[in-house]
């Protein structure tokens, strides 16, 4: 067995030293592959994705927002901006990703989760990076070696272990764990790249460049409120979060000093965002996840704390949390709320169904009334006449 | 030969359990005591939750949750706070309770409405409208109808791909829904 284990940790050695060739190159303008070469299977796949998203449920198709999202791309892409298409799904997933022919995807989640547009240049500069260094490409090359390799070792473990009876199923293993070792370690490299050079694409364009540290610094903090959070750090295909704060901190300290302009165009942002702001809330609140939606409305109130909807999220995710010290938090969150120029009325709703579960008639009844004032209509009007009717 | 005679019984019963004939108009009973009257014909595909199909799960599928106790989640293994049912909790968090549940399932961009008090079985009853895009990503769109009972959650939820099948069957659902018989 260490006999096997010494192979496989020369295997190992052997790819980490740059047994299988890497080589980057930068796309050139305007580039579309010719279906014939390596990467056609990609594009072929790619371009099937593309046509399924043209007609996906969830594709956003509102002009506004489409245009001021491919206009923020667009102008990140510079030369490039013809051969890149954007897609808006209506996902409440923070994510956003490129593919090798020109298709950018940019997730509702992200966008409401963005502070400001600087942000969100951020997240664009890293996926554009990804599609101009041809990251795609060079992972499957090195898929498909790795791959290679790792055959040729099993056959060898297996002819060993053939040749002195022993079973070679775990030294197999253990070299495709390897395997999935390095091509994991190469994508994060990738991702590094695309930090570094979407940080320096961003930056160019007068972006503040502590905005990009700030996002990994949210990640954090809502990766450690989620319970359902883990990570195996050797087979992670990005570095950590606390390593791209890191990283980014050190790349602002570096630009800052280059001029004193930055900008993070925050009201442009936010006037493009607010239309669907109620919406994405709600869709937030839906993924059934309070502890981490508690972390992103907290924030966002924090940030924004005239926005009566983040607020309100805020109240909802602690009253569906369904603990009991967190109706006090959620009380002060829709007060909050109703005290927002833009306060929505299901915030009255709210404090009603604290007030009812605790017991409160009278504080019940005055909230679900001040309800049902400011929204007549509401589809749920006959469920409240019912509470009403039962205090 | 020998071998294979004493293997068939226990091969058509638990085919038997893995999907058996609800036929209409007869009273099935759903737990110990609620008695509904189906008006078509089911497949009963599981019993714990009862749960009965026409064309599948993944295009139809009514679950009957009976007797749901206080900090029992509507999935069995499923724990945490917002899985599990409270006997404090009001209709609206028994919306939001189902609401989770079905994300938890890999459904995606579950939405309810018209939360309104309905009688269940005789019973004061709740209900309200359900749609979502399915994990196979089918826009579904469903109906849940529910009570509280001695501290206890009944519970009835259908859910159809809303093509078709959600408008071709919700009449019938409805009057399945409302000839629950309780005790």
């Amino acid at each position: 067995m260490r006999r096997r284990i010494a192979a496989a940790l020369c295997c190992a050695a052997w790819l980490s030293a740059g047994g299988v060739a890497q080589g980057q190159g930068t796309l050139p303008p305007g580039y579309s592959s010719d279906m014939s070469g390596e990467e056609a299977g990609i594009w072929m796949l790619t371009d099937k994705q593309e046509a399924a998203t043209k007609t996906a449920p969830n594709l956003v198709r509102d002009e506004k927002l489409n245009a001021y999202v491919s206009g923020v791309i667009c102008r990140l892409a510079g030369e490039y901006c013809p051969s890149i298409r954007v897609y808006i799904l209506d996902t409440p997933n923070w994510n956003a990703f490129a593919s090798p022919n020109g298709m950018v995807v940019v997730n509702t989640g992200l966008l409401l989760q963005m502070k400001n547009e600087a942000q969100f240049a951020f997240v664009l500069g890293h996926e554009i990076t990804h599609y101009l260094h041809r990251h795609s490409l060079e992972e499957l090359r090195k898929q498909v070696n790795t791959a290679g390799l790792v055959n040729i070792y099993a056959l060898a473990m297996f002819g060993v272990g053939v040749a002195v009876g022993d079973d070679p199923s775990g030294a197999i293993s253990l070299g495709q764990d390897l395997g999935r070792f390095w091509i994991s370690a190469f994508s994060r490299d990738e991702e590094r790249d695309a930090d570094r050079s979407g940080f320096a694409r961003v930056t160019s364009l007068g972006y503040a460049p502590n905005e990009a540290s700030a996002i990994w610094t949210d990640m954090v903090a809502q990766n450690k409120a989620d319970p359902r959070y883990s990570r195996i750090v050797f087979l992670d295909t990005h570095p950590s979060p606390e390593e791209r704060v890191e990283n980014n901190v050190k790349w602002a300290a570096e630009a800052l000093p280059s001029r004193s302009d930055w900008a993070t165009n925050e009201d442009a942002y936010h006037a493009a965002m607010a239309p669907f702001l109620r919406r994405w809330v709600e869709e937030e609140l839906a993924l059934a996840h309070p502890d981490r939606s508690i972390v992103i409305f907290r924030r966002l109130a924090q940030n924004m704390p005239s926005q009566g909807l983040y607020h309100f999220g805020l109240g909802e995710a602690y009253r569906k949390r369904h603990q009991k010290p967190d109706e006090a938090s959620a009380e002060k969150a829709y007060r909050a709320a109703l005290a927002c120029p833009d306060a929505p009325p299901e915030a009255w709703r709210g404090l009603g169904l604290l007030a009812m579960r605790a017991g409160e008639s009278a504080k019940a009844k005055d909230a679900f009334t001040n309800y049902q004032a400011k929204l007549p209509n509401a589809s749920d009007k006959a469920m409240i006449d019912f509470y009403l009717s039962q205090l | 030969m020998v071998r294979f005679l004493l293997v068939l019984p226990l091969v058509l019963a638990l085919s038997g359990c893995a999907t058996a004939l609800v036929a209409p108009d007869r009273p099935a009973e759903i737990g110990n005591d609620v008695t509904v009257m189906p008006q078509r014909a089911w497949n009963r595909i599981t019993n714990d939750p009862e749960a009965w199909t026409t064309q599948g799960p993944q295009i139809d599928l009514i679950r009957f949750f009976s007797g749901i106790r206080s900090g029992d989640a509507l999935l069995a293994g499923v724990r945490g706070s917002r899985f599990d049912f409270d006997a404090k909790m009001l209709p609206n968090d028994i919306q939001d309770l189902v609401i989770a549940t079905l994300q938890l399932e890999g459904n995606k961009a579950v939405r309810a409405d018209n939360l309104a008090p309905c009688p269940f079985g005789g019973d004061k009853g709740f209900c309200f409208d359900l749609a979502f895009v399915s994990a196979d990503d089918l826009e579904m769109k469903g109906l849940a109808i529910a009570r509280k009972h001695d501290g206890r959650l009944d519970l009835f939820l259908f859910q159809a791909a809303s093509e078709y099948y959600y408008g071709e069957m919700i009449s019938d659902v409805r009057k399945l829904f409302a000839s629950a018989q309780t005790q």
